[in-house]
């Protein structure tokens, strides 16, 4: 069976122990610049919508165990990607779809705590994922494309009264490219999604070193 | 009240635009009432607390009768001018009697007028008196500020608009309930002032500027800088402000003269702890950076939020132009003291 390097990633918000129930909001839109696949060209339809953020010094050229191995992923959104009858983009800020809802506070994200100030605004505990980089993990339906992007938003502290926002518009491409399509709907060129690459299976490897021992004995024996 | 958009790198700048005299205290009117302008700035890509430090009176004098949350003035000019057509307040700034109840340095909505009587909300709702004024007691009254007379009807000041709250400056009023309500400048469609919760809803430029309230606004990258240039009237007296038990509480500095935390005393206003768990947390605003302070009651002294057993704060300043956010355990009256400049 084939395996994308994808193809384990979970597609539902990953929630660890719920020990506060400090609700918060991201909203998150791409309705000025969408997505296209990797041919360049087509709309991205649907997909799924991670985010989270990445330690610090994270190599995006990694394959993708060591990718997820980076990622503490917060809250995330599968479906159509539309805006105003406009594929490729997406929107979720309250106007066609609703924005994200999260817990924050004391609640632990694939083992980092959201916040670890209780008792205040503070973004400055390297422990804790507030005052951390938000980043957007995005995947194609069948997870065999994926950008990654970032802003200069950080996930805001659980007292703070400042909601945490992500627009693509002028983000930094991590994973992706720039393409030369540009959406209905947009005005300037639509990011390019990047194949997440295939894993081969352990069984072929081992044919393929087979075939290829069996092709130097074969050699030594002429 | 005249706001024009300056070019980026503006700094705070006072001039005073008429002779002033030394404010007057707590029972006396001023002399001479300072005017003046300043600049209040909104980086790119940074929150800032923003205050509003000068408004424009219209009228002052003595409250000569009182009845429930209706008070009659006694007024300069000699006609109260129409206070309700657009958005009016009435701060008491002198108190006849400097002993028992009064409402000296509190602010309220005025709702109703009829003639030389005004009327707020009744206490405590919110823009109410917390205590009622007597007789003889010293007034402003002043305009209030919507979200369209500050920043624009069309977002003239050049905040970034946007056609979801995504991609737009964000700006947060408080209600003076404990919440803050958030707005942002919808650009497509039909342009103007939305809340970000009904992005679609109905145009938000008529939303009062909550008296003793100051703003938070949150700018993403990818705008332009913005200065709002503010001329008017300095505020006299103290600043008394009801706020509640929550996070949300945004409280207008209206003062042009730097203090500290310690020269502030703030102390005396604040509920201390020997942690901050237990303590009113006071954010100021620096670089579009919010720290948090609290009056440490063990030594004393006001201390960072993040390093409670760290250095002493109290020569931290709270600087003109700034408003305060403060999260308060209980609901109760906030008062900033009018400094006075050395």
């Amino acid at each position: 069976m084939k395996n994308t390097l994808l193809a384990s990633l979970a597609i539902t918000a990953i929630f660890g122990s719920l020990s506060s129930t400090q609700a918060a909001t991201l909203f998150a839109a791409s309705v000025d610049r969408g997505f296209v696949l990797s041919n360049g060209t087509t709309p991205l339809t649907s997909g799924t919508i991670r985010f989270g953020t990445f330690a610090t010094g994270t190599n995006f050229a990694g394959d993708a165990a060591s990718l997820e191995a980076a990622f503490t992923q917060i809250v995330t959104s599968t479906g159509p990607f539309s805006y105003g009858g406009n594929p490729g983009l997406f929107e979720l800020t309250g106007d066609e779809n609703a924005p994200l809802s999260f817990v924050g506070g004391t609640t632990v994200y694939e083992g980092i705590q959201y916040d670890l100030t209780t008792s205040g605004i503070d973004l400055s505990n390297p422990g804790d994922l507030a005052g951390t980089t938000i980043y957007m993990w995005l995947l194609n339906s069948d997870s065999t494309q994926q950008a990654i992007l970032s802003t200069s938003e950080i996930w805001q502290d659980s007292q703070s009264p400042v909601d945490n926002f992500f627009d693509t518009g002028t983000a930094t491409l991590h994973v992706g490219s720039v393409s030369t399509t540009t959406l209905a709907g947009t005005t300037t060129p639509a990011y390019q999604l990047a194949n997440a690459g295939v894993i081969p299976e352990p069984s072929r490897a081992v044919l393929g070193l087979l075939g290829l021992a069996l092709a130097f004995f074969r050699r030594r024996r002429a | 009240m005249i706001r024009t958009l300056l070019q980026p790198l503006a700094l705070l700048a006072l001039t005073a635009l008429c002779a002033g005299t030394a404010l007057g205290q707590a029972s006396k009117l001023p002399v001479s009432r300072t005017g003046g302008a300043t600049s209040v700035s909104l980086p790119v890509g940074q929150t800032t607390l923003m205050a509003l430090p000068l408004v424009e009176i219209v009228a002052s004098g003595t409250v000569s009768a009182v009845s429930g949350s209706t008070y009659t003035l006694l007024s300069t000019p000699t006609v109260l001018p129409d206070v309700v057509t657009t958005p009016h307040a009435i701060k008491i700034t002198g108190r006849a009697n400097q002993f028992g109840t009064n409402a000296y340095g509190m602010t309220a909505r005025i709702t109703a007028q009829a003639s030389q009587d005004v009327t707020t909300p009744v206490a405590p709702a919110a823009g109410s008196l917390m205590a009622a004024p007597n007789v003889g007691d010293e007034y402003v009254v002043y305009r209030l500020e919507t979200i369209g007379s500050l920043f624009g009807v069309t977002n003239t000041v050049g905040l970034r608009g946007g056609s979801t709250v995504a991609t737009a400056d964000i700006i947060y009023l408080d209600n003076g309930s404990g919440t803050l309500v958030a707005y942002f400048y919808r650009t497509g469609g039909t342009p103007g002032w939305r809340l970000v919760s009904a992005p679609s809803g109905a145009n938000q430029d008529g939303v009062i500027i909550q008296p003793n309230r100051g703003i938070l606004v949150a700018r993403k990258t990818g705008g332009t800088p913005v200065t709002i240039n503010i001329s008017g009237d300095a505020m006299v007296g103290n600043e008394v402000v009801d706020v509640t038990n929550s996070a949300a509480n945004i409280v207008n500095n209206p003062f042009l003269v730097s203090t500290t935390l310690l020269g502030s005393g703030l102390r005396n206003y604040v509920t201390g702890g020997s942690t901050a768990a237990t303590a009113d947390i006071v954010y100021l605003e620096s670089g579009g950076v919010l720290t948090g302070y609290f009056y440490r009651t063990s030594v004393s002294q006001w201390r960072l939020l993040s390093t409670p057993g760290g250095a002493d704060q109290g020569a931290v300043a709270i600087t003109p132009g700034k408003a305060i956010l403060i999260a308060k355990k209980a609901t109760g009256e906030f008062t900033l003291v009018e400094p006075f400049a050395p």
